[in-house]
């Protein structure tokens, strides 16, 4: 399995505790970048270009900087990273929204499952 | 025989069922069968007169059975016409002229008969809608029957008219003088009655327009009552969810770990206690918003307590000397400005909650660089009591976050400690003081909070 590079960007420490946890299991050599609000993820990316995240896990309920405006933001610098939501919401309209945006490649409700990685590793 | 009884029987239902309309009440149905009853008795008991003391041959006879007749028919015409008024008019103007024809043949001179005869005219004008007509029809008959007085001597019988002769003079002058009060007494109650219609109309509509307006009020009081619940209905929808979101995190956090917790593998029990005390985090994390959660639905509560009059420049001191130790290490300067009040009539609690908030908020957010300045006006415009909270601090963009203010959970710096909850509940107890609050803001520049909170005395506290 390749080294990779994901990004987790969620407000609360312990989701991204989590998260970096449960991809470990699956990816043990995975490289795990957290931040605990899309600005400074957003910071991250405009600078740093390589090595290149395979995967970003993205909170839609933040402060400051919610989820939706990161994708905004995000868009505009054409990166081209699958972005994967993980949030709590299991609202349709949240979902819909998803949809919308070309970056979004899968919508996972908290906590993800080793299973939701097993994956998301497998398809990449 | 049967069929001409029937024939004559139905003739009398349908005079008597003149001017009965099908949609009054009974009541009403009755009081006009009644008065056409009355009449065609009149008339009934008069005709007969004709037989005993007609002087002028039968031709006469004839002549009236057949001008009845026709009436009778007219009467009924018209009432099929829906011409009820003019249908009434005709019954009545027949049983006048029976009687008046009755006493020409009699030969009285006095007028008692007469007025008993033509009552219904009376009954007609006391309970009939349509009275100037009857007041009319009255002045109408009665100079009839005085012009007939006049040419009565030359129709009765000779025998009669001796008889009656030496009476004559004096009761016809008072015959004539009673039906002159009469009129006048008609008109005079006419108008009187007219006048009492008219002001018992005017009280009606008075009490009408107090009745409108008493409803229009009470609809306008329901109808904020209802947007009042609505709002509180949304804002408690918007709650719920965003508590049950929030709660959702840590519980989510704490099943996935539980799940990654490794049962039978001791080799990984490194992983195992990291595990643990990640839940023991999340099960904290959830407590604290539960504890936040209380806090917030105490705060609600203060709307429960008395309002009191509080001595505003007294009561910023206590509230800035509470916060002393903060105020202090960060330099902070406070300056106040009360505009010619100096006491406001509010919930004590809420009001210092909503002080407070904005005050530490202020202190919060400051510039690194400036030391925080705070200025608290205080006035009352019109009815409503200002409280104007400015600061220096790094501001909010209103542009970006004007619709997330004051929601619970917001937060728009992302350097300071912060759970988004101080202007949720700031706007809720302003709300539940019945008030509002608008904030301006610039990034950098500072904030203004304006609060606007209803003018309330002692009384209608």
């Amino acid at each position: 399995m390749d080294k990779q590079l994901i990004l987790l960007v969620d407000d609360d420490p312990m989701s991204n505790t989590y998260s970096s946890l449960i991809v470990k299991k699956q990816n043990p050599t995975a490289e795990i970048i957290t931040f605990n609000s899309g600005v400074e993820a957003l910071n991250y990316l405009s600078i740093h270009s390589n090595p290149k995240p395979e995967l970003i896990f993205l909170d839609l309920n933040m402060p400051v900087m919610n989820g939706w405006d990161f994708m905004e933001e995000y868009q505009k610098l054409n990166l081209e990273i699958e972005v994967i939501v993980v949030t709590s919401s299991n609202e349709e309209v949240d979902k819909e929204k998803c949809k919308t945006y070309t970056g979004i490649s899968d919508y996972f409700i908290k906590p993800i499952t080793l299973e939701n990685v097993k994956r998301l590793f497998m398809r990449g | 025989m049967s069929y001409l009884l029937l024939c004559v029987l139905s003739y009398f239902k349908k005079i008597i069922n003149v001017g009965v309309v099908e949609n009054e009440s009974l009541h009403q149905k009755f009081r006009q069968q009644s008065i056409n009853s009355f009449c065609l008795c009149c008339i009934a008991c008069s005709t007969p007169h004709y037989f005993i003391f007609y002087s002028h041959g039968l031709y006469s006879l004839f002549f009236l059975i057949f001008f009845l007749h026709v009436c009778f028919v007219g009467i009924m015409f018209l009432n099929s016409l829906h011409h009820y008024t003019y249908a009434k008019l005709l019954l009545v103007f027949l049983t006048n002229f029976s009687v008046l024809s009755l006493s020409l043949m009699l030969g009285f001179v006095s007028g008692f008969h007469l007025y008993i005869f033509t009552a219904p005219i009376f009954i007609f004008w006391l309970f009939d809608k349509q009275k100037i007509q009857f007041v009319a029809a009255t002045f109408v008959v009665y100079i009839g029957l005085y012009l007939f007085t006049e040419y009565r001597g030359s129709h009765y019988s000779p025998e009669y008219q001796v008889s009656f002769k030496l009476m004559s003079l004096t009761l016809y002058d008072l015959n004539a003088l009673m039906n002159l009060m009469l009129i006048f007494l008609l008109f005079y109650s006419y108008f009187n009655y007219h006048n009492l219609l008219n002001n018992s109309i005017l009280e009606k509509q008075k009490g009408l327009e107090s009745e409108i307006y008493r409803r229009t009020e009470s609809e306008n009081n329901t109808k904020k009552l209802f947007d009042d619940l609505s709002v509180s209905y949304k804002n408690l929808e918007q709650f719920s969810f965003v508590v049950s979101h929030n709660m959702r995190a840590p519980l989510a956090n704490i099943k996935g770990f539980v799940s990654l917790y490794n049962k039978n593998q001791d080799a990984i029990i490194d992983e195992n206690a990291k595990i643990i005390e990640c839940v023991e985090q999340s099960a904290e994390h959830l407590d604290g918003i539960l504890s936040d959660l209380n806090s917030i639905l105490k705060n609600k509560n203060g709307v429960l307590e008395e309002k009191e009059e509080i001595v505003f420049d007294q009561f910023v001191d206590n509230i800035t000397r509470s916060m002393f130790k903060e105020i202090l290490s960060t330099e902070t300067v406070i300056t106040k400005e009360f505009g010619g009040h100096d006491t406001i009539y509010s919930t004590r609690s809420l009001l210092k909650s909503i002080l407070y908030n904005i005050v530490q908020n202020a202190i919060k957010y400051r510039k690194n660089s400036v030391s925080p300045c705070i200025g608290i006006e205080f006035y009352t415009l019109n009815s409503n009591y200002i409280i104007k909270i400015s600061d220096n601090g790094v501001g909010i963009d209103l542009k970006k976050y004007h619709d997330r203010i004051f929601k619970l959970y917001s937060r728009f710096q992302q350097n300071v400690e912060g759970k988004g909850i101080g202007l949720y509940l700031v706007k809720s107890q302003v709300e539940l003081l019945g008030g509002t609050i608008q904030v301006e803001s610039e990034v950098n520049k500072g904030t203004i909070f304006i609060i606007n909170l209803p003018k309330t005395n002692i009384n209608n506290g």
